[in-house]
């Protein structure tokens, strides 16, 4: 598990970490830099427009269970929920897209799924990646 | 961490190649942005925005290409706030490209971050400088 005080300087921390830690859980090679985008944006998101300058804390859990790769955000920002913003119409003119949430825009399609759940005291995302196979062999 | 390198060519017309050396996310955006703004500062009027050695781009760094098009346009570049807004800024003269900026061998996660964002194809991509160069 991993703290990071919540400022855009330790981005680079928290993708290492992330893949370091997709890395030793067997994460399939070609998927783990999809794991480390997803992550980036979402914690950016939540140092950027979550906390806005206030200091506070961000949490990246990371577990395995199965063929899944499991990640947990938990911050104290003001609650959000990002998965309710509109998924875009890729195929849409760009004029004709929802405003905000590019982020993650980048981080639902880089993972397998997103979810939110408002805590006592913040947010948590929870994302999965299909990208371990028990076997051995590349699941994704 | 990034690193900014800036060399001045002469094609048809001027152009400074800006390389991105390192990582490009919400911690370093701004320093892409601020040097571009250095060189239109300075008369810069074409940039091609070499790649071949980002090993990371975030959604910040859509908006420091984006914000480098609109100040080689002579416009004010956007608020990172407005989301994909921003970005629909860019389409008032059409579907064309933006013909003063250009990029240069974007890696894999790069490339692929413009093609899905839809931003891929406002900018002409070349793998070779010199033909980049001589695209302007």
């Amino acid at each position: 598990m991993l703290h990071v005080p919540a400022t855009v300087n330790e981005l680079a921390n928290v993708r290492q970490f992330i893949r370091q830690q997709a890395e030793q859980a067997g994460a399939d090679p070609g998927a783990v830099p999809d794991i480390v985008q997803a992550v980036d944006e979402l914690v950016t998101n939540a140092i950027v427009h979550g906390y806005r300058g206030r200091r506070g804390t961000v949490e990246i859990a990371v577990d395995r269970s199965g063929s899944s790769l499991i990640v947990r955000l938990r911050d104290q920002a003001p609650p959000f929920d990002p998965t309710l913003l509109p998924a875009p119409d890729t195929d849409a003119p760009l004029s004709q897209r929802p405003l905000g949430g590019m982020g993650v825009f980048l981080a639902r399609g880089l993972t397998d799924s997103l979810t939110y759940r408002r805590t006592a005291d913040g947010n948590e995302l929870t994302l999965i990646k299909e990208c371990i196979d028990q076997q051995g062999g590349a699941a994704c | 961490m990034l690193n900014i390198m800036v060399e001045h060519e002469t094609a048809r017309v001027p152009v400074a190649v800006m390389k991105l050396v390192g990582e490009l996310d919400a911690s370093t955006y701004q320093d892409v942005i601020a040097r571009a703004a250095e060189l239109v500062e300075q008369g810069t009027g074409h940039i091609l925005l070499d790649l071949g050695e980002l090993t990371y781009m975030g959604s910040s760094g859509l908006f420091a290409i984006h914000s480098v098009a609109m100040m080689l346009r002579g416009e004010t570049p956007p608020d990172p706030e407005d989301g994909w807004g921003a970005i629909h800024r860019l389409e008032p003269r059409g579907s064309e490209m933006v013909a003063e900026l250009k990029l240069l061998n974007p890696l894999v996660q790069v490339d692929r971050v413009l093609d899905r964002t839809g931003l891929k194809r406002y900018f002409e991509t070349h793998n070779n400088r010199q033909t980049a160069l001589a695209a302007f």
